[in-house]
């Protein structure tokens, strides 16, 4: 399958810590990837790296062949590489409705939309349509008009993947999409991360909750300290003796 | 266009405030004419504060409150006295137009480096651009006059047979320009492009990663504000006759910073009251000038500690009250008594 990004050596330093160490990835169009490493290995950044939220300090970044190089964020998320944010990030002050409606910034209904990035979610004639559309899909219709503060933690964090949707990504970066949820929410956000990849949205999401991580995704990339140290199936990555020691510790040596 | 989208939401709105506007009209037309001459020059000035103190909320809704706006206006009075005072002297129209743009390109060339900061830094960085270009009024005498400026600027030449000499035709000029400004800046805002701004204000690191140039769209309403303060400028210069660097002072800077904050800037009616309210003060000490910024420092402190958001959020409590007090007199003992918050 073609690859969709395409990390090569990529490096970030912040004056004498290397917060990110040469690590290249690519993956695969249509793929769920998961990244996950222990905290302060370098996950966030290389989000910052890849959304332009952050300048190289070496390495290339590609989408769909494009370097990424010097675009800022706005530009690459119309390129159709859009990300949700770690804390969650949202219009406080604004409805649930009004959020998705300002995700549609890049949005000019079935005609226009092939000026930017089409996306792969159904395309409607207005913008009012596909909010209503994505709100549904999200199941946030009953929420729709409440305003987005006074909405519970978990159900913020699904309205900003809501509102991630509706810049019509061709590919998602979820930064922890999962945390603060209880195991329903868990199991329903799950189930809706992989139906995006039935409608062919690559995602590539940082998540602590091993579990669902390895139900979620297809290939898993582990990195501690910056550095790649794992990549493949949960089962690969499971018994890789240098991701148990990162998660685990070196057992501990009981003849001294 | 089609009806359908003429009807939209957002066009009702624009046609209710257009409306609302015109049965006002009438009022701000015959109000000079029952005004002595002093009362119409405050008029005249009070008009332009409010053209000006319209601009400034605009640049607010961007999330920074600037300290340039005063001396940015300086620019459309300044461009308006050099070239209506030449050997060959321009048509004031030409100017009219000309100062706002002059105000708009510098707002345009400072934007880089000023709207890089946010918060205070945004405060002391137009607060330092404003004092250098205040500066640039006082040191480049040979064209601005230095710190005596420019006298015997010429009042516009007349069209539709008003009479921009007298106050009375100058006022309707000036009255003119701020309900012009007043309901063009109303319909930005409920456009796309001002929904934007406030969603970059909200939110800037989402927005950018909404796909939304948040740059374009903070430098937007810095730029388009100056704008109208070049407008306001260059009608503030004519009315006086002449201009110097005294005029663009942190003193009247103050006085409109300190209207947004009594007025509040979520609607548009708050800056206004808020002006109205420190002209009021102004007027009513007017024995006691060097008294006024004192009154003024106190507004501004009473309107922050006990108003939520300024004069304009008293205004819907009020308006609440009012209505539970007719509504228990014309329903006798109903008893829901509406809290007005």
């Amino acid at each position: 399958m073609a690859t969709i990004l395409e990390l090569n050596d990529i490096a970030k330093r912040f004056g004498k810590l290397d917060a990110v160490k040469n690590i290249s990835l690519e993956i695969a169009e249509g793929e769920i990837r998961g990244l996950i490493g222990p905290n302060g290995s370098g996950k966030t950044t290389i989000f910052h790296l890849i959304s332009g939220f952050e300048k190289l300090t070496s390495g290339t970044v590609r989408f769909q062949g494009k370097s990424l190089k010097g675009k800022r964020p706005h530009q690459i998320a119309k390129l159709g590489l859009v990300r949700t944010f770690q804390l969650t990030s949202i219009y406080r002050e604004m409805t649930v409705r009004e959020n998705v409606m300002t995700g549609h910034h890049l949005y000019s209904g079935r005609r226009g939309a092939s000026a930017s990035t089409s996306g792969k979610l159904p395309l409607f004639e207005t913008t009012e349509e596909s909010a209503a559309w994505i709100l549904e899909f999200m199941n946030l219709t009953e929420d729709a008009d409440k305003l987005a503060r006074l909405l519970p933690a978990g159900m913020q964090r699904v309205l900003s993947i809501a509102t991630a949707l509706a810049v019509r990504p061709e590919m998602l970066l979820l930064d922890e999409p999962l945390a603060g949820l209880d195991p329903t929410e868990k199991a329903r956000i799950s189930q809706k991360i992989k139906s995006l990849r039935d409608y062919g949205i690559t995602i590539l999401l940082v998540e602590h909750d091993v579990r669902s991580v390895l139900s979620i995704c297809d290939r898993i990339t582990v990195i501690n300290f910056g550095q790649k140290i794992a990549e493949g199936t949960a089962d690969e990555v499971t018994s890789d003796p240098e991701v148990i020691e990162a998660y685990l510790g070196r057992p501990a040596d009981y003849d001294a | 266009m089609t009806r359908a989208a003429l009807l939209s939401p957002v066009n009702k709105r624009f046609i209710k405030a257009c409306s609302g506007t015109a049965l006002v009209v009438p009022l701000l037309v015959g109000l000079p004419h029952i005004l002595s001459p002093y009362w119409q020059s405050v008029s005249v000035l009070f008009a332009i504060n409010v053209t000006l103190v319209l601009g400034y909320r605009l640049i607010t809704t961007m999330g920074g409150w600037s300290f340039a706006h005063v001396s940015t206006m300086g620019l459309g009075a300044y461009t308006m006295a050099i070239l209506t005072t030449l050997e060959n002297p321009w048509s004031f129209w030409i100017t009219f137009f000309l100062g706002p743009l002059v105000a708009g390109v510098f707002a345009l060339l400072i934007a880089y480096p000023v709207l890089r900061t946010r918060h205070y830094y945004f405060f002391l960085s137009t607060f330092a651009a404003g004092e250098a270009l205040r500066q640039c009024y006082v040191q480049f005498s040979g064209i601005t006059g230095g710190t005596y400026g420019i006298a015997f600027v010429p009042r516009p030449e007349s069209i539709l047979g008003i009479d921009f000499k007298t106050t009375t035709g100058f006022y309707y000029l000036a009255m003119a320009l701020a309900v012009s400004t007043g309901l063009a800046l109303y319909r930005f805002e409920l456009s796309r492009y001002g929904a934007t701004i406030k969603a970059v204000a909200a939110n800037e690191e989402l927005s950018e990663s909404n796909g939304i140039n948040t740059w374009a769209y903070r430098t937007l309403p810095f730029v388009l504000g100056s704008v109208v303060a070049g407008f306001a400028g260059t009608l503030y210069g004519n009315f006086n006759g002449i201009i110097g660097p005294s005029d663009f002072t942190a003193y009247l800077m103050f006085k409109l910073v300190a209207a947004a904050i009594v007025g509040g800037v979520v609607t548009f009616y708050g800056p206004v009251l808020g002006l109205l309210f420190l002209t009021a003060l102004e007027e009513i000490f007017r024995d006691y000038t060097d008294w006024v910024p004192l009154f003024w420092g106190f507004s501004v402190i009473l309107a922050l500690l006990f108003t939520k958001g300024g004069l304009e959020s008293v205004v819907p409590g009020i308006a609440a009250r009012v209505r539970s007090v007719r509504a228990e007199r014309d329903g006798g003992q109903s008893g829901q008594k509406l809290e007005g918050s």
